[in-house]
């Protein structure tokens, strides 16, 4: 099960033998300290190639050394990212060239890989994009018990749930708490909830993190995924198909979907979702929630946002705006470089590095918001 | 289900469609099939390297032309890089030419049979020519 997994581990196993052969060795010589902490890899065809970590942005050396300057980094060619994304594709476009159009694609493991360069463009529609000049390697990273703290507020007995809208802005970890809410709701929990089937709509592959049909992430027993459509319409075909007693899905806010939403109310089914957004009320006048607002359509809002000392702040309100449940998390924290005399720097001392991320560690929060 | 369906109906990758392709059937084409995804798996390299280390394996096995060599390894240079129509539609032109190729070598087969069937016959004859 990939919970077991570290990240370390997934970026080894689900990341690094898609990379050009130069950031490929690059990556697999960092120091397992930075590996932990990278969010994202992005690479540009004439620029150096740059690791994103909390807050800071490093340049990666051939050595696999780090730079806080673009000097010692390494530097790409287009040959080499077009390369890269052939084999994203398992050598073969047309397979992922909807994706390509869309302008990323889901590897093993949930990591989302976003792409840019020159579109192509037939009658109005995107058919290809040529010349990649950047890629953007997202980490995904599934936290077991992420959102333990707060997700007895959305149990509305012990066979139902509320309908349910985790609000956050991009990067604060709402696909990771969404995921693990899945997960709770459809395993129950012993003596508080049975579990409920969870239908899951997963457009674009980052809830499950599908391969070839099976998921790669932990979504628990009674849940059922599909991926790689609309939302509207994978709404649509597991109304008809799955008899869910839960629909699940990220980023919601498309106006086209609401009808199908309030579809989903009338037959019974609860509804647990997504939003980009910085908390209710921003969303209240949004094309896409107006409407559900106004039908007093959700229950239960989470909102994730950051405060000050490095902690995520997780707050649970009921329909009317009142607070439930605050649980705080400590995010990830920003690292103390130690500076090396060849220009490069680790974020620990050596002492400090030796097997202090051990493979077999699993990321787990215990749940108890601190 | 051949390999063109494989890609445009199912959607599947190279890899994929070549391995399901190879376990349909039991052809000289399929076990070449097989032969290029195990390459390509094992050797961490692309399917069109795969395929074109499949043609030199397979070139003291299969007693064709070099013409249809050279047309198999146009098929592996071009496989996987374009769209699901544009594959499609090069698979099914492929399938053309080697379709031509088998007409004109059945033509050859004929034609050559013919010839050895008259040298049999003139040589019979010269046979009989000298006996008298």
């Amino acid at each position: 099960m990939q919970s077991k997994n570290t990240a370390i581990n997934r970026i080894i196993t689900d990341v690094i033998p898609y990379l050009p052969g130069r950031v490929r060795l690059a990556v697999s010589n960092l120091d397992k300290s930075i590996l932990q902490e990278v969010e994202e890899i992005r690479l540009r065809a004439g620029k150096p190639a740059m690791l994103s970590l909390f807050r800071r942005d490093l340049f990666l050396g051939e050595t696999g050394l780090v730079f806080n300057n673009e000097n010692k980094s390494l530097t790409l060619t287009i040959d080499e990212l077009a390369d890269m994304v052939f084999k994203i594709c398992e050598n073969s476009y047309y397979a992922y060239q909807d994706d390509i159009n869309k302008g990323f694609i889901t590897i093993r493991g949930g990591h989302r890989i976003g792409l840019v360069g020159t579109p192509v463009i037939d009658s109005g529609k995107i058919i290809n994009i040529r010349d990649i000049s950047s890629l953007n390697v997202r980490i995904a990273r599934e936290i077991i018990g992420f959102g333990d703290g707060i997700v007895k507020n959305i149990f509305k007995n012990s066979r139902d749930i509320f309908n349910t809208l985790i609000i956050s802005p991009p990067g604060m970890g709402k696909t990771t708490l969404l995921r693990d809410i899945i997960r709770t709701v459809s395993n129950g929990m012993e003596n508080i909830f049975d579990g409920l089937k969870v239908g899951v709509v997963d457009e674009r592959g980052e809830i499950a993190a599908c391969y070839r049909g099976i998921p790669q992430n932990d979504l628990g027993c009674r849940t059922d995924v599909i991926h790689g459509i609309n939302k509207k319409e994978g709404m649509e075909i597991l109304l008809r198909s799955m008899s869910p007693g839960v629909i699940s899905l990220d980023e919601l806010g498309n106006p086209d979907d609401v009808s199908t939403v309030l579809q989903v109310r009338n037959a019974g089914i609860r509804l647990l979702a997504t939003a980009h957004g910085y908390d209710v009320n921003g969303l209240k006048e949004r094309r896409g929630f107006r409407e559900l607002f106004y039908e007093n359509f959700f229950e239960r809002f989470i909102v994730i946002s950051a405060n000050n000392g490095f902690q995520y702040e997780m707050k649970v309100l009921d329909g009317e705006g009142n607070v439930l449940c605050v649980d705080c998390k400590s995010r990830r924290q920003p690292f103390d470089p130690g500076e090396l005399n060849n220009g490069g720097f680790y974020i620990f001392p050596k002492s400090h590095r030796e097997n202090r991320v051990h493979p077999g560690n699993t990321i787990i929060f215990n749940g108890s918001g601190k | 289900m051949d390999l063109e369906n494989e890609i445009h109906f199912m959607g599947r990758p190279l890899g994929q469609a070549l391995l399901q392709f190879s376990q349909n059937r039991d052809t000289q084409m399929s076990k070449f099939s097989r032969r290029v995804y195990e390459i390509s798996r094992d050797e961490e390299k692309g399917i069109d390297w795969a395929w074109q280390k499949g043609i030199t394996e397979f070139k003291s096995h299969w007693p064709i032309e070099q013409e249809e060599w050279s047309l198999l390894a146009q098929i592996g240079e071009v496989l996987g890089k374009t769209d699901r129509a544009s594959q499609s539609s090069f698979i099914k032109m492929m399938v053309e030419k080697f379709n031509l190729q088998e007409k004109k070598a059945e033509e050859d087969r004929k034609r050559k049979e013919k010839l050895y069937k008259n040298l049999g016959i003139l040589g019979g004859l010269a046979i009989v020519l000298v006996l008298i």
